[in-house]
Formats: structure tokens, sequence, C-alpha cells
């Protein structure tokens, strides 16, 4: 009798199973689009660093990397805005050296930083890969050709330091990020 | 024969560096009253012709540019020092002439004077008497002071990306008065 309750048990569970699994076969049909090469589905998600914590970051960047010469271009795919170098446009009066960094700014900063390499920075923040395989660190420490030359001691750099804690997500070392900065 | 000559042609024309074209054509002509030479073109980004494809290339420099009084008026400061460290710790300091200008020719140059190639980034400082004036950041790679240095219209979108003419006096002190004995004069703009 407790044999053929399990048997019905089992069958009954294996229905369900089946069940839900037409059931989310059928909704993913109805998501995919064919028509579109990649089925429609837009593989476009990354993992990226703390937002929030980069408001401690980006001062780094603004001070070592911004010039207007530099990444303080628009035409950088690593552009970054600060408040004595490139603005963002806007109403409110802010030009370079009038005042300091809007968050809209460093929002716009974070973005530029996670859309440089979006595959990459996935793969250190899961950490499959160490942070100097971005080029966000490769190229201010020499470790790839960079036109503005080094942006960062080869070892030791606080700026080095403070970004990576950011981007290991180990918490953001804040005297490193103050330290890079000062006499900048 | 011909398509020997259209080759060629093709190639010189190749050659070229159509922003730095555009750049070298935006430039204001010279200044009818001041002559070719160490006085002219005030303000305006010196390396453009006085480096790799410009005019004056046979005179490059390393760094130039025009030192000024204070923002809101261009009137050139004389014998003020501009001193620059670049990456590698190594220094090199040069005065403004007459009407604020400096340069520091490049190795190899025919330009006049010690030469220095330094390594970017570089800091630079710019002093006279008291007063001292050093810029927040660094100079990341551009030669010419005058490329970010410079004074857009008012509402330009440039607005947003420039920081007006290198002026050592703008905390509201009193500039000492131009020179006096300049072959040209001093004042770019009033």
């Amino acid at each position: 009798m407790k044999k053929r309750a399990r048997i019905v048990g089992a069958l009954f569970a294996g229905a369900i199973v089946g069940a839900l699994g037409s059931i989310t076969t059928s909704m993913t049909a109805c998501l995919v689009d064919f028509d579109e090469p990649d089925g429609g589905i837009r593989a476009t998600e990354i993992l990226a660093p703390d937002q929030g914590q980069f408001a401690t970051v980006s001062p780094v960047l603004e001070h070592r990397c911004a010039t207007l010469d530099c990444h303080g271009q628009v035409g950088r795919p690593l552009r970054i805005y600060s408040g004595n170098g490139l603005r963002l446009p806007n109403d409110a009066g802010d030009l370079p050296g009038t005042s300091a960094t809007t968050t809209e700014e460093v929002t716009q900063n974070y973005y530029a930083v996670i859309g440089l390499e979006p595959e990459e920075m996935s793969r250190v923040v899961a950490g499959e890969d160490p942070p100097r395989s971005l080029l966000l660190l490769k190229k201010p420490l020499l470790l790839e050709s960079h036109k503005g030359g080094p942006a960062f001691a080869p070892s030791g750099d606080p700026g080095e330091t403070c970004i990576t804690s950011w981007l290991l997500g180990t918490g953001v070392d804040t005297a490193a990020c103050t330290q890079a900065i000062a006499g900048f | 024969m011909s398509t020997r000559v259209l080759f060629a042609v093709v190639l010189l024309a190749s050659c070229g560096d159509p922003v730095h074209d555009a750049e070298l054509a935006a430039l204001p002509g010279e200044n009818p009253n001041v002559p070719v030479g160490e006085y002219h073109r005030a303000g305006q980004p010196c390396v453009l012709c006085h480096g790799p494809g410009g005019p004056a290339s046979d005179a490059a420099f390393s760094l130039a540019g025009t030192i000024f009084a204070q923002p809101s008026s261009a009137v050139g400061v004389d014998n003020a020092t501009v001193a620059f460290t670049d990456t590698t710790g190594s220094t090199f300091e040069v005065q403004t002439d007459c009407v604020g200008n400096f340069f520091v020719p490049r190795p190899g140059s025919s330009a006049p004077g010690p030469t220095w190639d330094p390594e970017f980034p570089i800091f630079v400082r710019v002093f006279k008497n008291g007063a001292s004036k050093t810029m927040q950041g660094q100079i990341g790679r551009e030669r010419s002071c005058a490329n970010c240095h410079a004074d857009p219209p008012p509402g330009s979108p440039l607005d947003f990306s420039q920081v007006g003419h290198v002026s050592l006096y703008d905390d509201g002190t009193t500039p000492p008065p131009a020179s006096s004995n300049c072959p040209v004069s001093p004042v770019v703009a009033p």
C-alpha cells in the first residue's frame, strides 16, 4: 500500500514538473523574437561595482586622469567630468573651476568607468579576473601603452589601492582615496 | 607615368592630418603690428605651428604659452618664471618675454635657448616676485597652454571645456604695470 502510494506520488510530482516545464518553455517562446539575430534576448546586463561607493572613488579619477587635455574631453571613451575640468553641460552656470563636481557628473563618471570594458568589468567583479586586467588600471600603470604616460606609480600607488578596493567590493579604502588626491 | 604621378599625389595628400590642418586653418591671422618672432601670436596655441607637421616645425617647442596678468583682460606679464617638473622629476625653468610669451625648445630645434624633452604628465608653477600660481592639475599631454586655456565666446559650448587664459594675478591683487620698453604692445585684449 505504502509502495503504491509512493509510486502514485512520484508520478504526480513528475506530472507537475513536466507541466511547469511546458509552461516555462512556452513563456520563453513567447519572449523570444526569432526575427532578431540574437533571438531578441539582449544579454547586456553586466556586473558592476557599487555605484554609491563610487562617489569616494570619482575624485581620484577627476584629479589624476581628467585634465582637459586627457580624459576631461568629450571625445574620450573614458570621459571624466570634474569641477575643475570638463563640465557636464548645464543651465546652473557650472563652468570649469567655478564649483565642485556635481552628483550628476559623478554619475556620468560612473557610467564611463563601468562602460569602458563591460565584459571584463563583469569578470573582475565576479572575481574571475584580477583588477589589473582592466584598462582602467593597465593604462595608468603603463602595463599597456598610455598616451598620457604613467598616471599611477608602478606599485603601491594609493590611487590603485582605492580603485581596487572598490572593484573588489571589499569596502572602499577611503584613506587611500584621500591620499591619492593629496597634492593634486 | 600619369598613374605614378597620381599615386604620388595621393600618397602625399594622405600624409596630412586633417584635424591638425583644420586647427591651423582656424588660427587668426598675424597681427600686422607684431612681426613674426618671439612676440607674435600671444595667447594662441604655439605648438600647433611649432611642432611636428606645423609650418614652424624647424623651431619646435616642447611646451609654450603666454602668461597674462588678470583673467578679465589679456595683458602679458614680463619676466615671470614658468617652472615645470615632469613625471621623472626632471625640472626646467623659463622666463616670459615682455608680452608674456615663453617657450621651451625641443632638442634639435632651431629656436634659441636651452632645450628640454619632458615626459608627461608635467606639473607647472608660475611666479614673479611675491606672486605665485600653481596649476591645480597636471598637464597630461598638451604642449600648448592655449589649447585648454582659451577664452571661448560667452554662451559657447566650449564654455564647459575651457578654463580661460593663464593669469598670474587673479586673487584680487593689483598686477605690476606691463612692460614699458617692449618692442610691441603687451596688450592683446585690454
